[in-house]
């Protein structure tokens, strides 16, 4: 009784190499301060009262029933509804990922079985747009579609996505790729199979955690995007942060709020189904 | 003999003649629809940088370094300065709270906790950060959670203003550029196996010991990685300053807006945005230096 | 000629040398074992055969044709690997129908095929499992099994049984070399084990030093190395240093001399290696030094149940002798021994 006691009170010290209690409480405090904002915009969705004040006094549907409102039946003032808006966004989103994983794959084949020249250069490309300033690329691509003969709108938006998206969906698969081995693609070949058929046959289907993955991780961030496309967007394309963007830059309004929480609801739901994909690992980024 | 089949030769098998391709140029061949994609990039920065170089009005045919000398006027200089110095700050304090963040990562059993730990990680990071702005427009505002808590511990009489200045600013760097720094700290310590700990407490170390004399140093490149992103990302932030600054807090990367928006001035923005790109390049060079020498320490004592 | 001829074969990576000046012919229906130390080769020389690696010197040709740079998918030659590389998201089933398929064999076909080779491995109920849901021996037998489907011309075998536990290896080593004599198909082995060499082979290929050092039977081999090499690397043996006396006689460092059958061509004065299996050597209890007759001190001893492994310092030169529990005279560290060297049993190698 007095060991169940003792137990209960101090716990048997942690070995080497357990986290400590310490370290466990202090690190969960720091992640709820990293999701705090998200937690507190979800509470607020749910307000009674017609300020930003927290703790709200009350609580109620009532922002829940006026985005109901705005999307069944959009204001004459909006200049887009947000069901375009969210069309638009799905859309971007499902060309962007598949874009992005159809490239990948390729890539991160030639990156993990192949020795050529220029690998080394090939791979710090590859990790680039992880690095480079978003405002410039949206810079940079406002200059590019703006002096091209032709418009585009859609697209305009997918190939900068796919450019960001990139270099999450090529390291998935390279992880993906790094954990097959080189004789199972020989034992393909030969029993007969073509350097492609082997390809085809066996090394896709045993990366399919690694690009369902990066997938995944590619529709989150074009679903997500915000600061490349404030530079592209135009009035015929616009996506639901734009959107969210265009109503609250004068004052905020909570309405947008229980969008929010539906996106941050569709976020968890793809995060939760990524890292049940990735499993022990890890995300690679 | 049942099994006197087993060898008979099967035949002529149906395959195709071996079409010969050296395999430096099948791994191009792999590379090119992606190599497409950052060619657009590559010819974004370059145009980028031409246009800096341009004259307002004669963005294309002119040639002057105007733009970037009016980045050395007191104005701009301070917004650079400002910049680089929040982008540091907010890189020490990420990775002062990542590091306690990643370590637990790293050496969680629980399957469920770690998959809540990662999801707490990547949320800040993936989700649209213009929603977790409006998230610190409520915890910072004059009402809002920070000054009605700092209110009741007494700490204050009166509201402080946190929005629409630097520290407003600061703590929104900090919080959405932290996964960039948790995730390289806990894949560096993933690496550093779990029996350097065991050695190091049989030989006497305590806890905080292990962790300071051989946990940390064995990680430093993961540590280093995770400093650099946070700068490089946060240098350029700017959903952010824009957000959570107003316009008082001009970050580079709204400059480079403002200059476009407002002004229609694409040389000015341009050479802005070669200052961003060089900074971020710069560092990303210097850490790669830093942490490879380490790395191959590290490496060569294993 | 028929088989499979390797004719000045090498591989080179830049200046490193992987394996060179390899003639070989392997006659048809043979099981050749390649043996070397780990780093020998052994393994370059077939993936070089098996079109996985590319021949930087020399022709292979099979049955007279020369099929050096026929991609390895052309080739029809079955392998089983060292991790077996059954496909992780295919049942066994599908496993073993996969060169079928490639083939264009029909499915009714396959599905026969498929049931030939299972009853022939005895996995009959196991055509549905995922291969991870198998043990270490059944995913052995799938994995000959897939390779031998398309009827290969040819059977390469590269250390496939270094994953399992000793007793499983033995037992898979003799099934392998049945399943090999009744299909009468041409089966090259790699290995680093010796004994499994021993237990299968038709004819040995000793590599070491990035080439071959000697091709015999595995009696051969053991009773007749060709250099200090073979001796050193195959069996345990005493290789010790000894100078010709002329007239059939070798002095040892300590100053004893052996009659052992010499080459007349080797000249007195020369120094040579002398090779004695430890089986070979009889010990008894002290007594007069005549002939091959040396007195010695026992310096260790090793009763390991089965045999008894006695260290004897015997004129200058350790000499390990191995008797059996019976034999064994009961000597222990520092007792004087004589040791009886048969010239029968001694081989003259130039080192």
């Amino acid at each position: 009784m007095s060991n169940l006691l003792k137990s209960l009170f101090r716990g048997a010290a942690p070995l080497p190499g357990e986290t400590g209690r310490f370290a466990m409480g202090l690190s969960g405090v720091i992640l709820l301060l990293a999701v705090l904002p998200i937690l507190t915009m979800i509470v607020m969705s749910f307000s009674g009262a017609s300020n930003l004040d927290f703790p709200p006094a009350s609580y109620s549907l009532q922002w829940y029933q006026a985005a109901w409102n705005t999307f069944v039946s959009p204001d004459a003032s909006d200049v887009l509804s947000l069901g375009q808006a969210f069309t638009t966004s799905l859309l971007v989103a499902t060309l962007s990922m598949l874009f992005a994983t159809l490239i990948a794959v390729p890539a991160a084949y030639a990156l993990v079985r192949c020795e050529f020249r220029g690998k080394a250069a090939a791979l710090q490309l590859m990790s680039l747009p992880l690095v480079f300033p978003m405002v410039v690329l949206g810079l940079a691509l406002l200059l590019i579609f703006d002096s091209l003969p032709f418009q585009l709108n859609t697209s305009r938006l997918v190939i900068a996505h796919v450019i960001l998206a990139l270099p999450f969906v090529v390291r998935n698969c390279t992880a993906a790729m790094l954990s097959i081995g080189s004789e199972v693609e020989e034992a393909a070949k030969m029993l007969g199979a073509s350097p492609l058929r082997a390809i085809v046959d066996v090394v896709v289907p045993l990366m399919r955690s690694g690009i369902l993955a990066g997938m995944l991780l590619a529709f989150i961030i074009s679903f997500n995007e915000f600061t490349v496309t404030y530079f592209l967007y135009n009035i015929d394309v616009m996506t639901v942060p734009i959107w969210m963007y265009s109503r609250t830059v004068s004052s905020l309004d909570p309405t947008v709020f229980s969008f929010a929480v539906l996106i941050v609801l569709i976020d968890f739901a793809l995060i939760w189904a990524l890292e049940k994909l990735v499993g022990e690992g890890g995300v690679s980024f | 003999m049942a099994h006197s089949t087993l060898t008979r030769p099967v035949g002529a098998a149906p395959l195709r003649p071996a079409k010969t391709i050296s395999p430096s140029a099948r791994a191009w061949l792999f590379l090119t629809p992606s190599m497409l994609f950052l060619g657009v990039l590559i010819a974004a920065s370059l145009l980028v940088l031409r246009m800096s170089v341009g004259t307002k009005g004669a963005e294309w045919s002119g040639f002057s370094l105007a733009s970037y000398a009016q980045l050395l006027e007191p104005y701009y200089l301070k917004s650079l300065l400002l910049t680089l110095r929040l982008a540091l700050v907010s890189a020490l304090i990420a990775v002062l709270l990542a590091t306690p963040v990643g370590y637990c990562m790293s050496r969680l059993q629980s399957p469920l906790l770690r998959r809540v730990f990662l999801a707490a990680v990547l949320m800040p990071l993936l989700v649209n950060l213009l929603l977790q702005s409006y998230g610190w427009l409520v915890i910072l505002g004059p009402g809002g959670m920070l000054n009605q808590a700092l209110l009741g511990l007494g700490l204050i009489d009166r509201p402080v203003m946190l929005l629409y200045n630097q520290t407003g600013v600061l703590m929104g760097l900090v919080q959405t550029a932290f996964p960039l720094a948790v995730l390289p700290i806990a894949s560096a310590m993933r690496g550093v196996a779990r029996s350097y700990e065991e050695a190091a407490a049989t030989l006497g170390a305590s806890r905080l010991q292990v962790f300071r004399q051989v946990v940390l140093p064995m990680s430093l490149p993961g540590i280093i990685t995770g400093a650099t992103l946070v700068f490089a990302y946060n240098a350029s932030s700017f959903v952010v300053p824009l957000l959570l600054g107003g316009r008082r807090v001009p970050m580079l990367a709204v400059m480079v807006h403002d200059q476009i928006a407002p002004l229609m001035n694409w040389p000015a923005a341009s050479a802005a945005g070669v200052v961003l790109i060089v900074t971020t390049l710069a560092i990303m060079t210097f850490s790669e230096f830093v942490t490879g020498r380490r790395r191959r320490i590290l490496e060569a004592s294993q | 000629m028929s088989g499979l001829v390797l004719e000045n074969v090498g591989k080179h990576y830049g200046s490193a040398c992987a394996v060179t000046d390899v003639n070989l012919h392997l006659p048809e229906g043979k099981l050749v074992c390649f043996l070397g130390p780990s780093g020998c080769g052994k393994t370059t020389l077939l993936r070089m055969i098996a079109g996985l690696e590319t021949l930087s010197d020399g022709e292979i040709r099979l049955d007279g044709q020369d099929i050096g740079h026929t991609p390895a998918h052309q080739r029809n030659f079955g392998m089983v690997f060292q991790s077996l590389a059954l496909f992780p998201h295919m049942t066994v089933g599908e496993n073993i129908a996969y060169p079928l398929r490639l083939r264009g064999v029909s499915k009714v076909d396959q599905q026969a095929r498929v049931t030939e080779l299972l009853q022939l491995i005895q996995l009959q109920e196991m055509v549905d499992r995922p291969v991870a849901k198998l043990s270490g021996g059944q995913r052995q037998r799938v994995a000959i099994a897939r390779a031998i489907a398309a009827r290969p011309k040819l059977l390469l075998l590269d250390e496939p049984l270094s994953a399992l536990d000793a007793k499983l290896r033995e037992s898979m080593q003799i099934e392998i070399r049945q399943l090999q004599q009744r299909l009468n198909i041409t089966t090259i082995l790699v290995t680093h084990d010796q004994r499994e060499a021993m237990t299968m082979a038709d004819i040995v290929v000793v590599l070491g030093e990035h080439r071959v050092q000697q091709v015999g039977t595995p009696i051969e081999i053991y009773r007749n190395p060709a250099n200090a090499f073979v001796a050193d690397f195959i069996g345990s043996g005493n290789i010790f240093p000894a100078t010709a006396l002329g007239s059939g006689r070798v002095g040892l460092p300590g100053g004893a001399a052996l009659q052992v059958p010499i080459c007349e061509s080797i000249q007195a004065g020369a120094s040579i290696k002398l090779l004695v299996r430890p089986e070979d050597l009889q010990l008894s209890l002290p007594q007069a030094s005549a002939g091959n007759c040396l007195p010695g001190t026992v310096t260790f001893v090793r009763d390991s149940g089965a045999t008894v492994e006695t260290t004897i310092e015997c004129s200058g030169v350790s000499l390990t002798a191995l008797s059996t529990p019976c034999q064994s005279i009961g000597l222990s560290i520092g007792n004087p021994v004589s040791v009886t060297i048969p010239a029968a049993a001694c081989r003259v190698l130039t080192a």
